[in-house]
């Protein structure tokens, strides 16, 4: 057999393999692997591979029982959420305000600067022209990652989350009273928590 | 009517392999994207439907899109309003629009090589993780890659017609509709024109009968932005800047958060050492890496070989010396061995290795291209001078995504599949033919 179609055919396999590995992570995940993102095999081998789009479905189900959903607020990153039950998104990355801030002080925009308000703004289900404006959200919904899809050269300027990152656990005592949670999931390599914001209590 | 029926027929009995290529990504993709991906989940897709919702009812108060022009959201709402399900006509519009990339790269490689290759540069198309990623979620980023494919087909075409000038400046003007870069490649095409085509045909006429479809084209989005937002272009630079370069410092960070609506202009006199420093680092590492992967995560590649990254470079640089017919004179190998250190000197005295190190290949390639100038094919020529110009001017910004390179990645399947095809079976002949020579000697 020729050489170069021996070459051919074994870098066609490496890619086939590649895009089958990329197209089962986009919509699959392992339930308990955090270490690799080849684990995703030994799961589809093991026959514990979860959709992906699983947990959204629920939480959206579970938003839709909120009969005034439609006039209601989302604190997220996710457009998702907000655009399947017609409700309000308050953008946010969960990387604003600074690190020394409470949960109150990160949810009412305290210490976001310029640009943190701008971008929560354009990003925001409607947009907010008005970048100075300060909406409670009735739902914060929190995503998380144990590990960085990003690679190391591109890690730019590093905001610090530390002050978020207590969201990642619903049962953590130090979560603030007005901070209910009504979904929780973790997954292979991350998680999300839905919380219900009782400001007026 | 007969006529087009022979020639619909012909063209099926000659190019049986491409179609069924094509065809089978199709249903591949088809298939992921339709049993596999059932909730909208994209937040770029609901976005851009979102803006194109608002954009149609008159709400046009909300709509500056952040960096991209109307033209997604439009077809995204417009499409969506028709199938009343706008999940379902994005997940449409990616698969088509993918499928289309696909079935053109044969053709466009078809313009610059063999049947053979132009065949192997479709494969590593259809079997790319990008292009299938791009195929099932819903972006806005694979229909104007689908225009600018079919702009390359008609921009390497070795004879060309006014036709053929004109569709170039068409669908580079759809295409910028949807993103802006795409005036990087009618840039490259325009330089092409002026340097390399003047002599055959008037460059200056052709130019214009690209440029000036190309600003009909663009013409009501121009319009658009100008009488409703005020500005010719929705792209805001500076948050980008303040978004992902790479090297800041605090001073800088708290200067640019607060010019945010201003121009690139401004952000580079904010702090021109800086801003360089960032712009040779994306140039120079980040945006190639992406093309290539020089660091840990493999999945972010737009390399043939995404197991090993950068073996996808060398494939392409062999089908690239193979392209230039280099024969390495005593004095072409002194000239690139002297280029080779004076770039080194040059980055230890300006640069940081770990960024720069790109150079150290570049320079000496690009000597050998230039000296070898005149064997290169004028259309893989302009391949080349796209590559360059696209990744000049979109390196001020860092890429954050591998396929936002998709536009200038065509040239590499097709050399390294030029090297498969033709350059190593040449290799293999040498090889047999100097140990045949050898053997002759020995016997002698």
């Amino acid at each position: 057999m020729k050489l170069n179609l021996i070459i051919i055919s074994l870098f066609l396999l490496v890619s086939i393999g590649f895009t089958f590995m990329l197209t089962l992570g986009t919509f699959y995940q392992s339930e308990n692997s955090t270490d690799s993102k080849f684990d995703i095999l030994d799961s589809l081998l093991a026959g514990e591979l979860k959709n992906s789009e699983e947990d959204v479905r629920k939480i959206i189900q579970l938003l839709k029982q909120d009969e005034n959903i439609e006039d209601k607020s989302i604190m997220t990153s996710f457009k998702t959420y907000p655009y399947h039950t017609n409700s309000k998104l308050i953008y946010a990355s969960f990387t604003e305000g600074s690190p020394n801030d409470t949960i109150y002080d990160f949810i009412t925009k305290k210490n976001w600067s310029a640009f943190e308000h701008y971008y929560s703004a354009i990003n925001s289900i409607p947009p907010q022209n008005d970048l100075d404006m300060v909406q409670i959200p009735d739902y914060l919904i929190y995503g998380y990652t144990i590990y960085s899809y990003n690679d190391p050269n591109t890690t730019w300027y590093k905001d610090d989350d530390s002050h978020t990152e207590i969201l990642q656990n619903p049962e953590d005592p130090d979560i603030p009273k007005f901070l209910n949670p009504i979904f929780s999931s973790t997954s292979g390599n991350g998680g999300v928590v839905v919380y219900e914001v009782n400001l007026q209590d | 009517m007969q006529n087009l029926k022979t020639v619909v027929v012909q063209f099926k009995n000659e190019n049986k392999l491409p179609i069924l290529i094509t065809t089978v990504f199709f249903f591949t993709f088809f298939y992921v994207s339709f049993f596999h991906h059932q909730t909208f989940t994209e937040s770029d897709g609901i976005f851009y439907y979102l803006m194109g919702e608002w954009l149609i009812n008159g709400n046009v108060e909300y709509v500056g899109i952040h960096g991209a022009p109307i033209g997604g959201p439009l077809l995204h709402a417009s499409f969506g309003n028709l199938l009343s399900d706008p999940f379902i006509a994005g997940k449409i519009i990616s698969l088509i629009s993918c499928t289309g990339i696909v079935f053109t790269s044969f053709f466009i490689t078809r313009n610059l090589f063999s049947k053979k290759v132009a065949l192997v540069t479709q494969l590593f198309f259809a079997a790319n993780p990008k292009i299938a990623h791009l195929s099932i979620l819903v972006l806005n980023e694979a229909a104007p890659l689908f225009f600018i494919f079919i702009s390359l087909y008609y921009a390497t075409k070795k004879q060309k017609s006014i036709a053929t000038f004109v569709l170039v400046g068409i669908f580079l003007g759809l295409a910028f509709c949807f993103r802006y870069q795409a005036v990087f490649i009618l840039v490259a095409f325009l330089v092409y024109l002026l340097i390399f085509e003047r002599k055959r045909i008037f460059g200056l006429r052709n130019c214009c009968f690209t440029l000036l479809p190309f600003l009909a084209t663009i013409s009501p989005l121009l319009i658009y932005n100008y009488l409703i937002l005020g500005k010719f272009s929705t792209l805001s630079t500076n948050s980008y800047f303040l978004d992902s370069f790479k090297f800041q410092t605090d001073v800088w960070r708290n200067n640019m958060g607060n010019m945010i609506e201003e121009g690139i202009v401004s952000a580079f006199y904010l702090d021109p050492f800086l801003f360089l420093k960032n712009y040779f680092y994306n140039l120079l590492f980040h945006n190639p890496d992406h093309l290539f992967k020089f660091s840990i995560d493999v999945y972010d590649t737009l390399s043939i070989f995404p197991l090993f990254p950068l073996v996808g470079i060398i494939t392409a640089i062999g089908g690239f010396l193979y392209v230039t017919k280099v024969t390495l004179t005593k004095k072409q190998l002194s000239i690139m061995v002297a280029t080779f250190f004076i770039t080194f000197l040059l980055i230890g005295l300006f640069g940081t290795l770990e960024y720069h190190f790109m150079l150290l290949a570049i320079v000496p390639l690009a000597v050998i291209g230039i000296s070898n100038l005149h064997k290169i094919p004028n259309n893989v020529l302009f391949l080349l001078i796209s590559c360059i110009i696209f990744l000049i001017f979109i390196s001020v910004l860092p890429v954050y995504r591998a396929f936002h390179l998709f536009p200038i990645w065509l040239i590499f399947p097709a050399l390294s599949s030029l090297f498969f095809i033709e350059g190593i079976p040449a290799i293999q002949a040498k090889i047999k033919q100097s140990l045949h020579f050898g053997g002759t000697v020995d016997e002698t």
